[in-house]
């Protein structure tokens, strides 16, 4: 499967009488998205605003992020089974607005995330402030059901993202990045010296607002499965997740998953990268147990030598982070897990709910324990009040002045477990 | 037969947490050819590890928290515990 990403730099938004992009400049008609959202009959309003890097605009809460992408030929089209049809995606050429998030915004439940600040201290934690933001507002129909608003809000932002980059197929692209993944019956053979890596993507699949979702498919409903990097970037993943905003791999995230991109640098160079199996984190212990013993399955089946596993959030996910790191350690396949930690303000207590001792190799994300004072902002999209009710905050985080006071569990990615982040850590 | 961490909301943020247990002994024999019941190892170290967790940090308590708040998190609880109840025979 081969696919080039044809990148357009949008560093700048602005609302306009046309949706088209030029000299970096995306302008967006906002009337004509609007009549666009709301042929969902589940959705009453849909409001706009913009912020770019460096505005003292406080975002929240945040549902999801998504990059605006378009396929300019081959199988299906981006988003399949939302936006696209349920064709098979991962080839062909597919147009990048790079630069620029659809964000979405709106009450769905009290208990949500997320914090992007647009500069600030708080501007550093998040991946966010530093792309240009096209934030919907959403507000579902009072008389539809937690499911279908749910189901609404997610279908808003990725058909958002959609209209935006197929408006503008015929720009030029600045850049294109290619990238292939042969058959197997070819990767297995080539760099016979280099030890063969696979890479395990767990994937968020709790339930309602806890949800992932495979080709529009629920991720709680599939068995682990081989998966072509390339149909990751054309948004065969999307993400249904709404809560602990730190580590919950929002779309745009999985459009462009790091651990891949790493993977793909150094395949030929000082390893062959065999393949990428996701596998979901169901709260039963049954599915735990299935999942793991099905992916590390796959794993060995690929004849992986090592693996890079990559959780998503927190508490019972780190249980299925041990599960696969045992069985593919036992199977004689040397892993990497990738996390993040809840160790408390000082950094002191246990960080994950569960351990082995063959979790030798794990790197951190951060802790998404940590305190951070945000200051008060002058523009605030969205509902500051949710700041009391917040992951990573709690009652009484909001103060008179429209300061915050939370955890950084509360911002956008702060602690991401793909590591799509600024921030990193070294030993001195 | 769930995970008592599921969801991902912590003690202080989170007021209700349903846990659904199933009996299924386990009978071993020992040395002496003598059977015993024992639970089963994996869930009670999950269980273990929580039980832990809730020792060390702030728990929220139903009536600390606003109305609004509870009626949303009793339905985040009833909407985590869909898959572990279908898969128990109780679909809700």
């Amino acid at each position: 499967m081969k696919l080039e990403l044809h990148k357009i730099s949008v560093r700048e938004l602005r609302f306009g009488e046309t949706t088209k992009v030029a000299g970096g400049v995306l302008s967006i008609n906002r009337d004509e998205l609007k009549a666009l959202l709301l042929e969902d009959s589940a959705l009453s309003g849909v409001e706009f605003e913009l912020a770019h890097p460096g505005d003292k605009t406080r975002i929240m809460p945040v549902k999801d992020a998504i990059e605006p992408r378009c396929k300019l030929d081959g199988p299906g089209e981006v988003f399949p089974g939302f936006v696209g049809p349920v064709e098979t995606v991962g080839e062909g050429r597919t147009l990048v607005l790079s630069g620029l998030a659809v964000l979405t915004t709106g009450r769905l439940v009290a208990p949500q995330e997320g914090i992007v600040d647009m500069s600030g201290p708080g501007a550093d934690y998040t991946p966010f402030s530093r792309t240009g933001n096209l934030v919907l507002v959403l507000t579902p129909r009072e008389d539809v059901k937690l499911h279908e608003a749910e189901r609404c809000c997610r279908q808003a932002g990725l058909t958002a993202a959609h209209y935006l980059a197929s408006r503008c197929k015929t720009a030029r692209a600045d850049t294109v990045e290619s990238y292939e993944f042969p058959p197997l019956r070819e990767a297995m053979g080539a760099h016979p010296s280099l030890p063969k890596v696979g890479y395990v993507y767990m994937l968020q699949s709790q339930g309602l607002l806890h949800d992932t979702w495979v080709y529009g498919v629920d991720a709680k409903r599939i068995l682990p499965t081989l998966i072509s990097p390339t149909e990751i970037m054309d948004g065969a993943v999307i993400s249904g997740n709404c809560v602990s905003a730190c580590d919950k791999n929002n779309t745009y995230v999985h459009q462009n998953n790091p651990v891949i991109k790493a993977l793909y640098g150094r395949h030929g160079k000082d390893l062959n990268f065999v393949g990428v199996i996701i596998t979901n984190e169901n709260v039963t212990l049954a599915d735990k147990q299935r999942s793991s013993s099905y992916a590390i399955k796959l794993l060995k089946m690929l004849g992986a030598e090592a693996a890079v596993i990559s959780e998503e959030g927190f508490g019972n996910p780190d249980a299925d982070l041990v599960l696969n790191c045992v069985k593919a350690e036992r199977a004689g396949i040397k892993t990497v897990l990738v996390t993040d930690e809840f160790a408390g303000a000082n950094g002191a207590s246990q960080s994950l709910a569960d351990s082995c001792v063959e979790g030798t190799a794990v790197v951190t994300g951060g802790n998404a324990n940590a305190t951070i004072i945000l200051p008060p902002m002058e523009k605030v999209i969205g509902d500051l009040s949710q700041a009391d009710v917040i992951a990573g905050g709690f009652f009484g985080s909001k103060r008179p002045d429209g300061s915050l006071e939370v955890e950084i569990q509360a911002i956008l990615g702060a602690t991401n477990e793909l590591g799509f982040n600024k921030l990193g850590a070294y030993t001195i | 037969m769930n995970h008592p961490l599921y969801g991902n909301f912590r003690p202080h943020q989170q007021p209700y947490r349903s846990l659904l247990l199933k009996s299924n002994p386990v009978a071993v024999q020992n040395s002496g050819g003598l059977e015993r019941v024992v639970p089963d190892e994996h869930s009670l170290h999950l269980m273990e590890e929580a039980l832990g967790l809730y020792g060390r940090v702030p728990v929220l308590s139903p009536d600390q928290a606003p109305p609004a708040y509870r009626e949303d998190c009793a339905l985040i609880d009833l909407e985590l515990m869909r898959l572990p109840l279908d898969q128990a025979g109780w679909p809700v």
